[in-house]
């Protein structure tokens, strides 16, 4: 047992550099340390601990890479825009806070809810799966319908339209399958919210470091909805964290801005969570770490699971509150900076990052995305629509498998 | 809600898992694999394993070796004291046992620690 709590701890260390280091998934160094030699010298489940221990911990600390720099991966996309306007606000480490409590209180959700789901995810899986074209359709329409007004809702459609392009043509230039994604959420999500952000008044960042007040029960109820969302999600082959994000926002709409971060946190992480459980519920891996326990483990049995998620509840409170540390300190370190001034290099450091990790296509498609991340703020529709980017790519996926 | 009560929270979670880890590790019952999951990876973790017997053999100072096939594969098995599995002398063809892992002349094989229920 000793083994297992050192694989926790270095989980935790290298989930917090991932989430930390803008570009840098876990999958990527979970695929990257496990190549490593030297674990040949611990047990698979020590490896699976340490695996799940870094993508829960991630799902923590990447707000604070969405947050504070504006640097979002698939499933803190949506967040980044309320969670901007709280750091502007002056409130970014309530954002950071909320996105905690999401985290924190939906792995106590996901805990609970463990020995339920044996029973209800497997028939859940069989049922839903012939009709995942069809429901993500009606999300699309829905996404559509929910804008106001004839004008906004045809806005919506091609934004829809010309992001799914997007993120179809990108996915599929050769060598780009891996390397796209960071510039498409980057640019779609990151890169112009900072742009129009340099474009307002006031820009001048009052964090003090402290976090306020805020209403236990929004944060249940924001978390159970992430937790519903994640769990649909989580039985519909091809989709994941990102379209949770998507369809709690949707549940959250009257909620606003704080119940949407709260959600978003606990999408991200019951999604990592799921991911692992569905390989002894459904013989699935939904996620690249779950790809790699069930390599590493084989057949998973109940006492496997049992550990990972019992190791994946400790981690999050590990992770929260380090989070919550870290939080401060990023929060302090910004706190009366004039956010025009930040802005400006983190924008050239995103445009370096996305060179480096994906060249000249990747630099290519973040412009195009930035521009097309400009589009909804300026004409009043939701940015929302522009999950189309994973969305269509996934329909499509769909739609050769069935008239091919 | 507060930074501090979402640090309780944080608490909670960490005992509650510790807690149950604690359980699953000495209380669970023993679960089975199959035995192509017994590879190098697990060599000096303990294990359980079920399959046909085959190749029995009693040296002069009582170990018992024998082989444990199931549809995955077959390993060799040694018992230090054939009381260990008892099943065997009864004449039992397929049996349950718990055991350590181990590499001997470059062949893995699994040292029987006791029989268990399959």
């Amino acid at each position: 047992m000793i083994e297992v709590m050192l694989a926790l701890i270095a989980g935790l260390a290298v989930g917090t550099f991932t989430g930390l280091v803008p570009g840098i998934h876990t999958n990527t160094a979970v695929a990257f340390i496990i190549s490593l030699p030297f674990l040949a010298a611990f047990s698979p489940l020590e490896v699976c601990v340490f695996i799940i221990s870094a993508a829960v911990t991630h799902t923590f600390t990447d707000f604070i890479a969405s947050i504070y720099i504006g640097c979002p991966d698939p499933a803190t996309a949506l967040s980044i825009l309320p969670g901007h306007r709280m750091l502007l606000e002056g409130r970014g480490g309530d954002a950071i806070m909320l996105a905690t409590a999401g985290g924190l209180i939906s792995s106590l959700f996901v805990f609970v809810s463990m020995p339920l789901l044996f029973f209800i995810f497997p028939a859940l899986y069989s049922l839903v799966t012939p009709g995942i074209p069809v429901i993500l359709l009606a999300v699309l329409a829905f996404m559509v319908l929910s804008e106001k007004g004839g004008r906004k809702k045809i806005t919506a459609l091609l934004l829809i339209i010309c992001s799914g392009a997007t993120g179809y043509i990108s996915l599929n230039i050769p060598g780009m399958a891996d390397k796209a994604l960071f510039p498409l959420f980057t640019g779609l999500f990151g890169t112009s919210s900072i742009l129009l952000s340099l474009k307002s008044e006031s820009s001048r960042v009052n964090e003090d470091g402290g976090m306020s007040e805020v209403s236990g029960r929004m944060c249940v109820s924001g978390s159970a909805k992430g937790f519903l969302a994640s769990l649909a999600m989580s039985v519909l082959p091809g989709l994941g964290a990102s379209q949770a994000t998507l369809i709690s926002q949707q549940l959250c709409g009257k909620g606003g801005d704080e119940e949407f971060i709260v959600s978003s946190g606990a999408a991200n992480t019951v999604v990592s969570m799921i991911s692992v459980g569905s390989i002894l519920l459904i013989s699935k891996a939904r996620s690249g770490a779950a790809v790699a326990i069930q390599s590493l483990i084989g057949e998973m049995t109940v006492f496997d699971l049992t550990v990972l998620v019992s190791c994946a509840l400790m981690v999050s409170g590990l992770a929260a509150v380090l989070t919550l540390k870290l939080s401060r300190r990023f929060s302090r370190f910004i706190a009366g900076i004039d956010y025009d001034k930040v802005s400006k290099p983190v924008l050239a450091f995103l445009v370096f990052l996305t060179a480096m990790l994906s060249g000249f296509w990747g630099l290519a498609i973040l412009f195009t995305c930035t521009a097309l991340g400009l589009i909804p703020p300026l004409v009043g529709v939701k940015r929302s629509n522009m999950m189309g980017v994973v969305m269509i790519p996934v329909l499509i996926f769909y739609f050769q498998l069935i008239f091919i | 809600m507060n930074e501090s009560s979402l640090v309780k929270i944080s608490v909670l979670c960490f005992l509650a898992g510790f807690v149950t880890l604690f359980y699953a590790y000495y209380t669970l019952p023993d679960v089975s694999r199959p035995i192509k999951d017994a590879t190098l990876d697990y060599t000096g973790e303990s294990m359980v394993l079920c399959g046909e017997i085959s190749d029995i053999r009693r040296s002069d100072t009582g170990h018992l070796f024998f082989t444990l096939s199931d549809g995955t594969g077959s390993i060799r098995a040694v018992a230090f004291n054939s009381s260990q599995v008892s099943s065997i002398s009864d004449g039992r063809k397929s049996i349950c046992i718990k055991g350590v892992i181990d590499v001997y002349k470059d062949e893995l094989e699994i040292i029987a620690k006791e029989e268990v229920p399959g």
